[in-house]
């Protein structure tokens, strides 16, 4: 139907001949009259300010939503504690994310020592059409195939247990899915307190024009209670979350 | 979808006479129910944000069309595309050919209710084109041959047998006997689906308008394969989904998780800002959203029923209806069940087909005290039962018959006068009188049997209250001392 037509009809519906000027006062939880980017700059210094005060509740959060919480001292041991995640599941090939964290934490080098085959599997500048559409059928392939997809993250939220991720480039949609076992590992400072905090900075970035394709938020390991109501985990992603906190 | 509505008493009847499906809407009620009170109550500020959850939908639903073009014009700045259907049939028509130009061979359903509107499956399986739900309650239906029983559950009504022959008739392997080993067979069948399909369709749980966003709560992963592997992504939406800002998603989601099925949060919640961007690893290619009307419009216009528009589709007022609870999801006939379906699956679908609905309700205002955002659904019941009685539904006939109506007259000339009404009492108990039975009147020759086959009538009392009094007063006065 005309996209026209149909906003006719609504207007109409609504006892009105045209669109009408945009809404004024618009419910919210923020006064929309106030500054948005200083609210964000409020968020940001007061998460920085009660850092470790947050983690320790979203690590209690994390655990109730059905991670597996480990907690480290600092970035050194954070590789090991994941190797040794490996060692435990008896993983030898991983994908992993180009989140900063797990590439100034050396993962990859704990993994090798461990026996655990590190792919990032991001796809190369400068391909061809054809070249580029090899590589991401190659990458759709190999991520189902992987025994471990591990990631970093952009915060974690305290109130529910959440890690959050905007998938970008070498940030694969599918290293936290595909595999059947997830591992994040995550720093002191990324922790924010609530819903509200996550949705209004992403409500900032948006505006300002920093748009990513998609945000996921992950509680946990996927699961379903559809067959009796028996709540099994693991149906489409993965059946263990992981996820290792960095105190330092 | 076919439109059973009208079959209300016949399908309430089959499902109150069934063993499994009353133990599976026990297994509702005593899960999503008493979930969803446990949630509310260990959350702060509850009755707040359930208040802004209103707030946000009035305002958005009376500046609908403000907020559609909005969202529009911020999809198609992101690289989206927005096609909007009149009604289901346009729908079909847009997804059937961008199937076509882009030669799919395989769709990928997670969970929309708007697709069941459309009754889309079959308009792709005609083309020969394989559709595979995804959602595993949503998986086990389609292989069953059936339509969803409840919205957040819509195989809660299977049993574990049922699903385990279902699932190895699929893949003609071996039969699975506890729910985890078959969560796994499914997981591994649907895997595969994944890895092949072409295109998918998803609902919208929020469509955010400043962004151009739309957001898939699930606790599968099914929204984020379906988001992540397909090289199409086509969302459809009730034309209503709208919220202003991605700052209101918070409160959003808060009260829709919690109002269905108790959780804080579900596994899954996945905001997608419209294809892929250029240098991202994976994701799709295009994005394209349907938003539809489908007889919402009727909705928008009546300001009685425009609330009806605010519903998120929790879930909440099916748990919480002690009709729903016993007579089941299939017995309202069409996509949406329990109180809020018995609103909006009358008027989306034309009135008179749907007229039984509003009458399956006891009116115990349950439903309004579980809605998120406080939708008054005993009010809306009231008005359409009204309307129904008046004629306004349909005006080719009166749904109420002759004999009602003859009824009501004879009542209100009884009750115009003080002899008239005593004299009706007088016969209304001597007519009973045989009929009485232990207290109660059970049984009663038409039209009165339309209301003793459905419930008994309490005996009337040996004296009228008019003659008690009299006594009464008559005893008081003489033994008042002189």
């Amino acid at each position: 139907m005309e996209h026209q037509s149909f906003i006719s009809e609504i207007s109409a519906a609504l006892g009105r001949s045209s669109l009408p000027e945009a809404p004024s006062s618009i419910p919210s939880k923020y006064h929309h009259s106030s500054d948005p980017s200083g609210i964000a700059e409020e968020i940001r210094t007061d998460a920085a300010l009660r850092s470790a005060e947050l983690l320790a509740e979203a690590a209690e959060a994390l655990e109730k939503t059905g991670w597996q919480v480990h907690r480290v001292a600092d970035l050194d041991s954070a590789g090991k504690a994941v190797a040794s995640i490996c060692n435990a599941i008896g993983a030898t090939s991983a994908l992993r994310s180009g989140h900063e964290i797990l590439l100034t934490g050396n993962i990859d080098d704990a993994l090798r020592d461990a026996g655990v085959e590190v792919s990032d599997m991001s796809i190369k500048d400068g391909l061809s059409t054809s070249d580029e559409r090899d590589a991401r059928e190659t990458h759709r392939r190999a991520v189902f195939k992987a025994d471990v997809g591990i990631t970093g993250g952009d915060y974690v939220i305290a109130e529910t247990g959440t890690l959050v991720i905007h998938p970008r480039k070498t940030v694969s949609r599918l290293t936290s899915l595909a595999p059947p076992v997830h591992i994040a590992v995550m720093r002191r400072g990324q922790v924010l307190p609530s819903l509200d905090e996550l949705f209004l900075l992403e409500h900032v970035d948006l505006a300002s024009g920093n748009r990513h394709g998609s945000m996921n938020l992950i509680s946990g390991p996927s699961r379903t209670g559809d067959i009796e109501a028996t709540i099994v985990q693991g149906i489409h992603g993965p059946i263990e979350a992981h996820i290792v906190l960095v105190q330092g | 979808m076919k439109i059973k509505t009208a079959d209300f008493n016949e399908s309430a009847s089959r499902a109150i006479a069934d063993r499994q499906l009353q133990q599976s809407h026990e297994v509702v009620y005593r899960g999503f129910h008493q979930a969803r009170i446990h949630a509310a109550s260990d959350t702060a500020n509850w009755e707040a944000e359930r208040s802004l959850g209103k707030a946000i939908k009035d305002h958005t639903i009376a500046n609908l069309d403000y907020y559609l073009e909005l969202l529009a014009e911020n999809v198609e700045k992101n690289g989206g595309k927005v096609f909007f259907a009149h009604d289901a049939e346009d729908a079909n028509r847009y997804v059937s050919s961008l199937a076509r130009k882009n030669a799919v061979r395989t769709v990928i359903k997670s969970k929309s209710m708007v697709s069941e509107e459309m009754g889309l499956n079959d308009v792709l399986e005609n083309q020969n084109i394989e559709v595979v739900e995804t959602d595993l309650g949503e998986y086990i239906i389609q292989l069953a041959n059936e339509t969803p029983y409840h919205i957040i559950a819509p195989a809660i009504h299977k049993s574990k047998d049922q699903v385990a022959d279902l699932l190895a008739a699929r893949s003609g392997g071996e039969r699975k006997d506890d729910a985890e080993q078959l969560t796994r067979q499914a997981r591994e069948q649907l895997r595969a689906v994944f890895q092949r399909a072409d295109m998918s369709v998803t609902g919208v749980n929020f469509a955010v308008a400043q962004t151009g966003s739309i957001v898939l709560v699930t606790n599968e992963g099914n929204g984020r394969m379906a988001t992540s592997m397909p090289r199409i992504h086509v969302a459809a939406m009730g034309m209503e989904k709208i919220v202003p800002s991605a700052a209101d998603l918070s409160t959003m989601l808060r009260i829709l998780i919690r109002s269905a099925t108790g959780q804080r949060i579900s596994a899954y919640v996945t905001m997608v800002n419209g294809p892929r961007m250029e240098d991202e690893e994976d994701g799709p290619e295009e994005f394209h959203l349907i938003i539809m009307n489908n007889g919402r419009d009727r909705l928008l216009r009546d300001e009685h029923l425009r609330e009806a528009l605010n519903c998120i589709r929790c879930g909440a007022c099916m748990n919480a209806c002690p009709v729903y609870r016993k007579v089941g999801g299939h017995a309202y006939g069409w996509v949406y069940p329990g109180p809020i379906g018995a609103i909006v699956s009358p008027v989306l679908t034309g009135l008179k087909e749907g007229d039984k609905l509003p009458s399956a309700s006891t009116l115990c205002g349950a439903c309004h005290e579980a809605c998120p955002v406080k939708i008054n659904i005993p009010r809306m019941l009231l008005e359409l039962r009204a309307r129904n009685a008046e004629g306004e539904l349909d005006t080719s006939e009166r749904s109420s018959g002759v004999a009602e109506r003859l009824i009501w007259r004879v009542w209100r000339s009884g009750m115009m006068g003080r002899s008239r009404f005593e004299g009706a009492s007088k016969l209304g108990r001597w007519l009973m009188l045989p009929a009485t039975k232990d207290g109660w009147v059970k049984k009663s020759p038409p039209p009165v049997s339309g209301w003793t086959e459905s419930r008994d009538f309490p005996a009337p009392a040996t004296e009228s209250f008019g003659k008690r009094f009299a006594k009464r007063r008559k005893r008081n006065n003489d033994n008042q001392p002189s």
